[in-house]
């Protein structure tokens, strides 16, 4: 007969429930390494931790926080937190109990959060009564705090805080994980889109040629109809009409042509402050009268590698934009060129992402205007093809500057405040370097 | 002197077996609004055989109860104020005027998809349209087919916060498991769910137990597809659950339901409670299909045992306990389970005698459904073969 006495029965029971406390904390690490083990994405699998963790641990209130500004912290997910306070960041300040677990390192446990005047007052309006704080550790840093929080009076454990943390562990890595996934995605899809702008940008310029092939066709044709009437016929002015407009639809499509980087003029070595100074006698005579144009260029000679024509026109450009800036009629116009060395350019990245200098100097040509100026909203459309703010313009002035510039292996960049006025620049990489260039 | 305390909830029950369904629900409605004495109804709750013309039955009510609210469904048996209303017993209407608490309820049918988002939207509705409130219980009740029942009382909770009770049931079909309806004013729902918000300025407390014991070893759910637990420990569900039961041959699929709905499982909880699951079906491939909601994959069950005494015994903790967070309650709505009456067989009217007995003059009202919604801890609150109430 097997002896089955109350020591036998006492010691039988305990195994009994170690055996079965075991059982339980195996099968929630294995629930929830399951559940992070699932290709979802992080909000999904964050918001099925938490399910899992409100059930395993019997928490009215699971929340994953992370910080959002120095003292506050916001869920990125939870558990049992009502609509209207899901939004209602968590301290983060001194002496919080999200701040000690991150400051520590390690779980906080409330026993009894009612009178507890460092408890978050979302946890405090819900009736929690003990609850649980734990630190989020990544490989590196601290990812943000995992709270947990029951409206009963029964207290998470150690062995409760133990087990948390070797999930919050887990939880930890996925996170950092998945933003690193993430992050990488955006990255591609930037990569992508860049290769999409890329490709329209082919497509727009193929258009353009043929348009302008097409418009040269027609313009001839023109030509040899007007020829062909007896001067006085009306429909002389018609066809001096159409050959207008379709000189004018060439000079759009050669400038998108610009634009999308593509030229037919040849590049040489080009002294751009000589050319600068030859064009702008011109471009005075453009502006209203009471705008002023003041100039300081250099003594010697800069000199890059470009087409006079489209360095001509990208000033004329600048110039006339900046004349079109002035609301009142009446400003000053400061054109500037000066050599800069490749340190001192620092690229835009909105208009020349992904651009980088040369190690060589550059020669920054520099048109000031103390007009209207852009808002931030304005000068993000400024270079974009047909925008334009103007009742006649045609929206192609500084997208033409802007293609140039890179065709030019350049960059352009744009200090405007609204009512302080707007200063371009356009940066060229010099091909000679100043000591062996003399002015004649 | 000014009578500052809050006006008392008047409410009154009423039932019939008669045949034709107008007339049953208008001879229920109109002893259920008796203890009204000449008051309008603020809520009006139907609970009813599914062997009835739905819409007739309602149009019935309606005829005596005017535009009040209604909300309801069928179930497999009725409890009215210490009656059982067997399979084809008829219906049960309570009607009650609203005294501290606003009612508002949200539906829909043909439901299909994420319960989750369902029981969010039903949930937001119905708040929206009671108003806010210090406190509040959200009543649920589902058709018992929709899927995974948990997935919409977790979609409610996300939206109610520990601080709002949930409680109600799925609707049965006097457990053939075919068509279950729920009822919302004159409309009679498929594939529905239906959220009534009970606003309240006092706490309200949901009470639920069911009197089952462990007989078998913790068991690890470790594979579940659906509505099904496909491996236990590794090993095929259906034949791990009769090596527990200590079987020598293998349960006939048909007479499995004989079976398992005397020995449920119980999901382990963190504190050692247990909430049951029962296991409806035995399918061809070994797996166990759970009816409402699965034990998740990584989660502890084990194999339950009772008796008739052992479930009848815990009505009298539901209603003392119940009665105790409302001491001037005017009704204790009740919800147990369908599995229970089939266990109780011959003895099935002792429960609703003895909820009354508890209760004392306090009118108790519900019905036997396929899953009782019960959340007391954490955001698990879907239950089976268990006894749920909670008093207004």
């Amino acid at each position: 007969m097997i002896y089955d006495g109350p020591e036998r029965r006492v010691a039988r029971d305990a195994a009994l429930a170690e055996y079965r406390a075991a059982i339980r904390d195996t099968t929630r690490l294995n629930r929830l390494f399951a559940i992070l083990g699932e290709p979802a994405p992080l909000a999904i699998l964050v918001d099925r931790v938490l399910l899992a963790l409100s059930e395993m641990f019997a928490a009215d209130v699971v929340a994953l926080l992370q910080p959002a500004g120095p003292d506050d912290l916001l869920p990125l997910g939870a558990i049992g937190l009502p609509e209207e306070l899901i939004r209602r960041p968590f301290s983060g300040l001194e002496g919080s109990h999200a701040a000690v677990a991150i400051n520590d390192r390690a779980p906080v446990l409330v026993e009894n959060a009612l009178g507890d005047p460092t408890m978050d007052l979302q946890l405090a309006e819900l009736g929690v009564e003990t609850a649980a704080w734990l630190p989020v550790l990544g490989s590196q840093e601290v990812l943000g705090v995992l709270v947990l929080g029951r409206c009963q009076p029964v207290p998470f454990t150690r062995s409760d805080a133990d087990m948390l943390m070797a999930m919050t562990y887990r939880i930890g890595l996925v996170v950092e994980r998945a933003r690193a996934d993430e992050a990488g995605k955006r990255l591609d899809s930037r990569l992508r889109q860049a290769e999409k702008v890329e490709s329209l940008g082919r497509m727009a310029a193929a258009i353009a040629h043929h348009f302008n092939n097409k418009l040269t066709a027609v313009m001839g044709s023109l030509e040899l109809a007007l020829d062909d009437l007896a001067v006085g016929r009306d429909a002389r002015i018609e066809i001096a009409n159409a050959q207008e407009a379709a000189r004018q639809a060439s000079v759009v499509s050669l400038m998108m042509l610009s634009y999308l980087g593509q030229s037919f003029h040849a590049r040489e070595a080009l002294d751009l402050v000589a050319t600068c100074r030859e064009a702008l006698p011109e471009l005075i005579c453009s502006l209203p009268p009471k705008v002023q144009l003041r100039t300081e260029f250099p003594e010697a000679a800069l000199t890059v590698r470009a087409s006079e024509v489209e360095i001509r026109q990208v000033l004329a450009n600048l110039v006339l934009n900046a004349g079109e800036a002035m609301a009142t009629g009446e400003g000053e116009i400061v054109v500037a060129i000066r050599e800069v060395p490749a340190s001192q350019v620092v690229p835009s990245p909105l208009l020349s992402p992904g651009w980088t200098p040369g190690a060589g100097p550059y020669a920054c040509l520099e048109v000031f205007d103390n007009g209207s100026g852009m808002d931030p909203k304005l000068l993000g459309n400024a270079f974009d093809p047909f925008f334009t703010t103007k009742f006649t313009g045609r929206g192609l002035g500084l997208p033409v500057v802007l293609g140039v510039v890179r065709a030019h292996h350049g960059t352009v960049t744009v200090d405007s405040e609204p009512g302080r006025g707007s200063t371009f620049r356009v940066f060229l990489p010099l091909t000679v370097p100043t000591q062996d260039r003399k002015r004649e | 002197m000014i009578d500052s305390a809050p006006p008392r909830v008047r409410a009154g029950t009423g039932m019939s077996g008669l045949k034709d369904a107008f007339e049953a629900g208008k001879a229920a409605a109109t002893g259920a609004i008796v203890p009204l004495t000449g008051d309008p109804p603020a809520l009006v709750m139907v609970f009813a055989t599914p062997r009835y013309d739905l819409p007739e039955l309602l149009a019935g009510i309606r005829s005596v109860t005017g535009t009040a609210l209604l909300v309801g469904s069928t179930g497999s048996g009725e409890i009215v104020r210490g009656e059982y209303l067997g399979f084809g017993g008829g219906v049960g209407v309570l009607a009650m005027t609203a005294g501290p608490y606003r009612f508002a309820a949200a539906s829909a049918s043909e439901i299909s998809g994420d319960l989750d988002q369902a029981g969010q939207a039903l949930a937001r509705a119905s708040r929206a349209k009671a108003g806010s409130s210090p406190y509040a219980a959200a009543m649920l009740i589902t058709d018992s087919l929709l899927g995974d029942l948990q997935q919409f009382v977790q979609g409610v909770y996300r939206i109610t916060g520990p601080k709002v009770a949930i409680v109600g049931g799925a609707a049965g079909d006097e457990q053939r498991f075919v068509q279950s309806s729920v009822f919302h004013d004159d409309a009679v729902l498929d594939k529905g769910a239906l959220v009534l918000w009970i606003a309240s300025d006092r706490p309200l407390r949901v009470v639920t137990r069911h009197g089952w014991d462990p007989i078998g070893a913790p068991l690890l759910v470790t594979r579940a597809e659906g509505t099904e637990i496909a491996e236990l420990g590794g090993r095929p569900a259906a034949s791990v659950y009769e090596e527990q039961l200590g079987l020598t041959s293998t349960l006939a699929p048909e007479a499995f339901w004989a079976t398992s709905i005397l020995h449920p499982f119980g999901l382990l909880q963190p504190d050692g409670r247990h909430v049951i699951r029962v296991a409806r079906s035995k399918t061809e491939r070994g797996t166990l299909m759970i009816h409402g909601c699965v034990p998740p994959v990584g989660s502890a069950v084990q194999v339950m045992g009772g008796s008739v005494d052992s479930l009848l015994s815990v009505t009298d903790e539901v209603v003392d306990d119940a009665l105790d967070s409302q001491p001037d309650a005017a009704v204790l709505l009740t919800f147990s389970c369908a599995a229970r009456a089939m266990i109780f067989g011959e003895r099935a009217p002792e429960e609703a005698r003895r909820l009354q007995a508890s209760a004392g003059a306090v009118p108790t009202f519900g019905f036997y459904c396929c899953a009782e919604f019960a959340r007391t801890a954490g955001v698990l609150g879907t239950h089976n073969a268990t006894l749920t109430a909670v008093a207004l």
